[in-house]
């Protein structure tokens, strides 16, 4: 087991590299440069050269690739083109800020989404399972944007009772944060409860057949026991690689929501870095992203692989 | 769905014989499914409007600047945007570019990741570790910053918004495939036709494609949802068609801050749209992967 | 009074005497070259009631960056104004800064030489107490204000002007400054006169160069000598009525009032400052209560504000615009009576209010917005006239019709703006199509060949607000100009501005400013159909706010009652 988590952290570190190396060549297509997006359009020529000079983006993409590169495997995120500031504070800032809005979100729909799915797969084939099974379905694929805009139309402006911004004031307290974080919190938890439910649902359902429920039913155990002790435990297990596997899709709506809801985290963070060129800030966004992604997968098929016996080293490559 | 029962010599043949039944039971499975109908009623709705909206509605383009912000009345059922345009004209023609872009683009990424996914899945070993890497590496960024970065280097434009949208679902369209061709790679009847001498090529796209063509329906039926959602997301950030001619991405983006001011036909009709829209495509693809199940 | 008055000074006063110049306009000019506020009001009143026009504006404020005068109850001491304002895109640099989030910041704790004053529409003192040219105008000497400290307890000396306008105007340095300075003013040109006297020798004569160094030209913030303008943003050191107390990237800053301001301390004990990045959030905080002031707002979705006795809203006066420049070297547009025709398309009163609500002026193709004081008003303006338009087509050989592409940028209003032209074109014949992009793409690298903005067909751009109009009569239209959009070579345009440029009385510039707009009403190379208001609000306990244009504000008399 130790091995092969090795050998995932070898592959994940691989593939952060193409990552960052992929970002950093695609970015050189954007149009401008960096210096030019600092100063904006009306600067001169010559002040833009100078920033560049300044900057070390006057030197060739290898070489400037490099030079990131370096910094990074000791540990050193950079510093900002546009802010002229280390990254990792700026980063670290907005990463907790995206945790707090993650971390609401799942605290809402996973207990949600698991008794939407015990539910579902207690009455497989009726029109409760089927209801719950396609509201999931359907809740999974509606743009963050157009539930963001219905919330922020029906909670905020026409019954006016939470706060349509996520940001809390300066020097809230923790109450206050959740309560401006609860109207962006929701179109994450519909996105997410499709998946989970649909997972909660399939190991119910096999759990409901296995020979140890046929067992116990016929030894005359109460059904709501049997839920209780045996089949919610053994549908937990896949319902918790497929939280983990969420979290790289979270990252991703988040950039959305993030707008929408006008919150300070790395979804902005990425969207203003791609936009001004600032490739340290872009790249130390992505490899931050990359390596919650490749982790959370890991930990997943990890958590998959020691949890369900019958499966393990075989349902992992 | 067994294929060790064919026999191996006429395996393609067979395949596609048994592909024509299987259609049959599948559509006879569909209709049986009041949601698949529902779904069907909502997507012919949104194609009918595309088509043959603008014999129905108002002028979408036409501006009157005396009559902006006005909302909701029997001129203007659901109201005016901020130049004075019909709202319900934008709506209805709105389904125009989302209708064409999104099952173009999910075709492209169809096509492009059965490619990448038989060949995969085929080869395995190193061309499989390389590109897996790849893979990998495109699906930990998140799917809208992959899109911007592709956006902003080709500019906006529809056909760039195709091709955005089909590279970005190829990975995971790929991974599907490559999955499917794993498990029918080993079977006696590829072993045969390697047997016979034939190409690589031919077995993967003539003997293992055939016989793995439900699950890629159903990855393209489900993919087409998320086409909607990745085409309104990119627009909502700026990066999808070009106005004046409507869709509802932009539209939501470009009305956004005239809800605190009150105005909200100006994007609730359109979020709805969207809405309605995802949950037709929806619909049909859920109905069609549990008539695949079930056929 | 007058024997002791200059030649120039003399010129403003018969103007003023002569009604060509208003109260304002008088009050504007005189401190352009020098006249003490207390003169102008001593001249103000011997005329009497020569001129009525703007009578506000002998409500002089007497400290610099003072507040708007409407209130003469005395102000509330104490409290903390809390102001939302756009996030600053970039370090809080002042070479650097070009935004106006980061812009509004320089303006908290550091200060110029001159004050626009946006609110009275003239130029006051700030770090100079006074400044006079030399008769043609190349030379500028500016006398400095005495006993002022900066942040750190250091005086404020002419070593550190000329430090801060030296590196300004350095072409060796990353400096925003340079696109005000390039052709103006060389570092060796700033020279100390003694410690309290700076002068400035210019490349060439320039009747406006005290606006050049004024809050107009955000970047020139005054720095003690050998400022590492890199690490500025740890300390934001100025001269300013505020000093940091915390700055936070991407989140907000803090300021508490400095006790030893040379003007004396500000009513308030602290500002506190949070960055948004964009305005709907802006407007609900201050509904909300959470903010007392919007540093800037534009009209799409704040219509809440404008009609509600909660707030106050300050409108200024501006020159803000937008400019669609049409390729002059590129047909059909090498035909003026193409550009003509697209200008009289236009229905402009319609679009002041379906675009900004009515709050703005119609633009009649040339920079020289009325809030100018050398603006020729007798120019006519140009109006819709699609008969006229369709008779230029038609002489022009596209009778027909054509169709050619707009490119412009994600900005405020500006995607409307390109909807509303395009649809006026239609009417003639003309499609228009449009490509709205992001202002990364639209500007690309800023230079011919690599920029959607100067390489358009048809291209719509932003241009905000300046004191003068000098800037926008020269890059963007100079046959040299490296913002040339429009593609215009005209060597009789290009001498008119020069001349312009070098006027230094009112008279003979508003007598150029004639002929150049008169020259670009007739060659249309582009058209600019409003100049936007500047507006902030306020909720109505706030008192004494001023702001300017640009989006910076202005606290030393702000105060805040209970």
């Amino acid at each position: 087991m130790a091995l092969f988590i090795l050998k995932r952290l070898g592959l994940g570190l691989i593939t952060l590299l193409i990552l960052s190396a992929i970002v950093f060549f695609a970015a050189q297509v954007l149009p401008g440069d960096p210096a030019r997006a600092i100063l904006g359009p009306f600067a001169q020529q010559s002040a833009v050269n100078a920033l560049s000079r300044q900057l070390g983006t006057n030197r060739s993409v290898f070489a400037q690739y490099g030079t990131w590169i370096g910094h990074v495997v000791t540990g050193n995120l950079g510093t900002s083109y546009a802010q002229q500031a280390p990254i990792a504070p700026i980063l670290g800032k907005a990463l907790v800020n995206s945790l707090k809005l993650a971390a609401l979100a799942f605290i809402i729909v996973v207990p949600l989404a698991i008794f939407g799915g015990v539910e579902a797969a207690l009455h497989v084939g009726k029109l409760r399972d089927r209801l719950i099974t396609i509201f999931g379905l359907t809740a999974t694929v509606i743009p963050e944007v157009v539930t963001g805009i219905v919330l922020i139309l029906v909670f905020g402006l026409w019954l006016n009772i939470l706060p349509i911004s996520a940001t809390a004031p300066p020097g809230s307290g923790i109450g206050d944060q959740i309560y401006h974080l609860i109207l962006p919190a929701i179109p994450l938890v519909l996105i997410l409860f499709g998946y989970i439910s649909q997972m909660a649902r399939a190991g119910t359902v096999e759990a409901l057949n296995s020979d140890y429920a046929r067992t116990a039913t016929l030894k005359g155990l109460p059904r709501g026991v049997m839920i209780r002790r045996h089949i919610l435990r053994n549908s937990l297990l896949p319902t918790i690689t497929v939280i983990a596997t969420q979290t790289g899709y979270l990252i991703g709506g988040l950039v959305l929501v993030e707008v929408l809801f006008n919150y300070n985290g790395i979804g902005k963070l990425i969207l203003t870095a791609a936009n001004q060129k600032d490739f340290p800030m872009l790249e130390a966004c992505v490899l931050v992203i990359g390596a919650v992604y490749i982790l959370a997968t890991l930990v997943a098929d990890v958590l998959f692989t020691l949890l369900n016996p019958r499966i393990r080293y075989r349902g992992v490559e | 769905m067994s294929v060790d029962t064919v026999p191996v010599e006429s395996a393609a043949a067979v395949g596609a014989a048994g592909a024509d039944v299987r259609r049959r039971e599948l559509l006879r499975e569909l209709k049986a499914q009041p949601a698949f109908w529902f779904g069907a009623f909502i997507l012919g709705f949104w194609i009918l409007s595309a088509i043959f909206g603008s014999l129905v509605v108002q002028d979408p383009l036409a501006q009157t600047l005396s009559k902006i912000n006005q909302a909701p009345s029997s001129e203007h059922l659901f109201g005016t945007d901020q130049l004075g345009r019909d709202v319900l004209a934008r709506v209805i023609i709105g389904a125009r570019p989302i209708l064409i872009v999104a099952p173009l683009a999910t075709l492209l990424g169809t096509v492009a990741g059965t490619a990448l996914g038989l060949v995969m899945g085929y080869f395995r070993g190193a061309v499989d570790d390389i590109v897996s890497r790849f893979v990998e590496a495109f699906l930990a960024l998140p799917l809208v910053v992959t899109g911007i970065l592709l956006s902003v280097a080709l500019g906006a434009s529809n056909t760039t918004l195709i091709i955005v949208i089909g590279i970005v679902f190829t990975p995971l369209i790929a991974r599907t495939v490559r999955a499917a061709v794993l498990q029918e790679r080993d079977l006696d009847y590829i072993a045969a036709a390697r047997l016979r001498g034939e190409s690589s090529l031919y077995i993967m796209f003539a003997e293992i494609l055939p016989n793995i063509l439900a699950p890629i329906m159903v990855e393209f039926t489900v993919r087409l949802g998320y086409a909607v959602f990745t085409i309104v997301s990119l627009s909502f950030l700026g990066y999808g068609l070009q106005p004046p001619d409507p869709n509802w991405g932009s539209e939501i983006a470009a009305n956004y801050q005239q809800v605190a001011a009150g105005y909200w036909w100006e994007v609730l009709f359109d979020a709805l749209a969207v809405a309605s829209l995802v949950i037709g495509v929806n619909l049909v693809a859920n109905s069609i992967e549990r008539g695949l199940d079930a056929s | 009074m007058r024997d002791a008055r200059s030649e120039l000074e003399n010129h403003y006063i018969d103007e003023l005497v002569a009604g060509r110049l208003s109260r304002r306009q008088f009050m504007r000019k005189g401190a352009v070259i020098g006249m003490s506020t207390g003169l102008m009001g001593a001249i103000l009143a011997a005329c009497g009631g020569a001129n009525k026009v703007g009578t506000a504006a002998s409500q002089t404020s007497s400290a610099a960056g003072g507040g708007a005068s409407s209130s003469s109850a005395p102000a509330t001491k104490g409290g903390t104004l809390k102001l939302a304002m756009q996030t600053p895109a970039t370090a809080i640099n002042p070479l650097i800064v070009d935004d106006a989030g980061g812009l509004n910041l320089l303006a908290q704790t550091g200060e110029f030489l001159t004050f626009d004053n946006n609110l009275l529409l003239h130029l006051e003192p700030m770090l100079a107490t006074k400044w006079t040219p030399s008769k043609a105008g190349a030379v500028w000497t500016f006398a400095l204000r005495p006993n002022v400290k900066f942040h750190d307890g250091s005086p404020m000396t002419a070593d550190d002007v000329v430090y801060t306008f030296q590196q300004l105007s350095n072409p060796k340095n990353a400096s925003n400054a340079l696109s005000t300075f390039a052709g103006v003013l060389k570092p060796e040109g700033v020279v100390k006169v003694d410690a309290n006297t700076v002068a400035f020798h210019l490349e060439a004569p320039n009747g406006n160069f005290p606006y050049l160094v004024s809050s107009d030209n955000y970047n020139a913030i005054i720095v003690p000598k050998g400022t590492d303008y890199a690490k500025w943003q740890k300390t934001f050191i100025g001269t300013g009525p505020f000093k940091l107390k915390s700055y936070t990237t991407n989140v907000g800053a803090n300021f508490d009032a400095n006790p030893d301001y040379w003007g004396g301390a500000p009513n308030l004990d602290s500002t506190q400052f949070t960055f948004y990045s964009a305005q709907q959030p802006q407007i609900l905080a201050l509904q909300g209560g959470t903010v007392d002031v919007i540093v800037q707002f534009v009209v799409q979705g704040a219509q809440a504000l404008l009609n509600n006795s909660q707030y106050n809203i300050i409108k200024l006066k501006s020159s803000n615009h937008r400019e669609l420049s049409m390729r002059n070297d590129q047909a059909p547009f090498t035909d003026k009576r193409v550009r003509q025709a697209i200008a009289l398309t236009l229905d402009r009163p319609g679009m002041v209010q379906a675009l900004l609500q009515g709050l703005g002026v119609v633009g009649n193709d040339s920079p020289f917005s009325p809030k100018f004081p050398s603006t020729d008003t007798s120019v006519p303006q140009r109006t819709q006239d699609l008969t006229k338009a369709k008779q230029l087509l038609q002489a022009a050989g596209h009778g027909s019709g054509f169709s050619t592409q707009l490119v412009t940028e994600q900005y405020e209003e500006v995607p409307q703006l390109a909807q509303v032209i395009a649809e006026a074109a239609s009417k003639i014949g003309v499609k228009i199509n449009l490509k709205v992009e992001n202002q990364s793409s639209y500007y690309g690298k800023a230079t011919f060949g690599n920029s959607d903005w100067l390489d358009g067909t048809m291209s719509l751009v932003d241009y905000g607000d300046r004191g003068v109009p000098n800037v926008f009569l020269d890059a963007p239209l100079l046959s040299s100009g490296t913002w040339n959009a429009a593609h215009f070579k005209n060597p009789t345009y290009d001498n008119l501005v020069k001349q312009y440029t070098a006027a230094v009385d009112l008279q003979s510039q508003r007598q150029i400013a004639g002929k150049i707009q008169t020259l670009l009403l007739d060659e249309t190379p582009l058209i600019i159909p409003y100049f936007i208001d500047g507006l902030t609000a306020t909720t109505q306990s706030v008192k004494g706010v001023n702001p300017t244009s640009i989006a910076a504000i202005y606290l030393k008399n702000a105060s805040k009652s209970a």
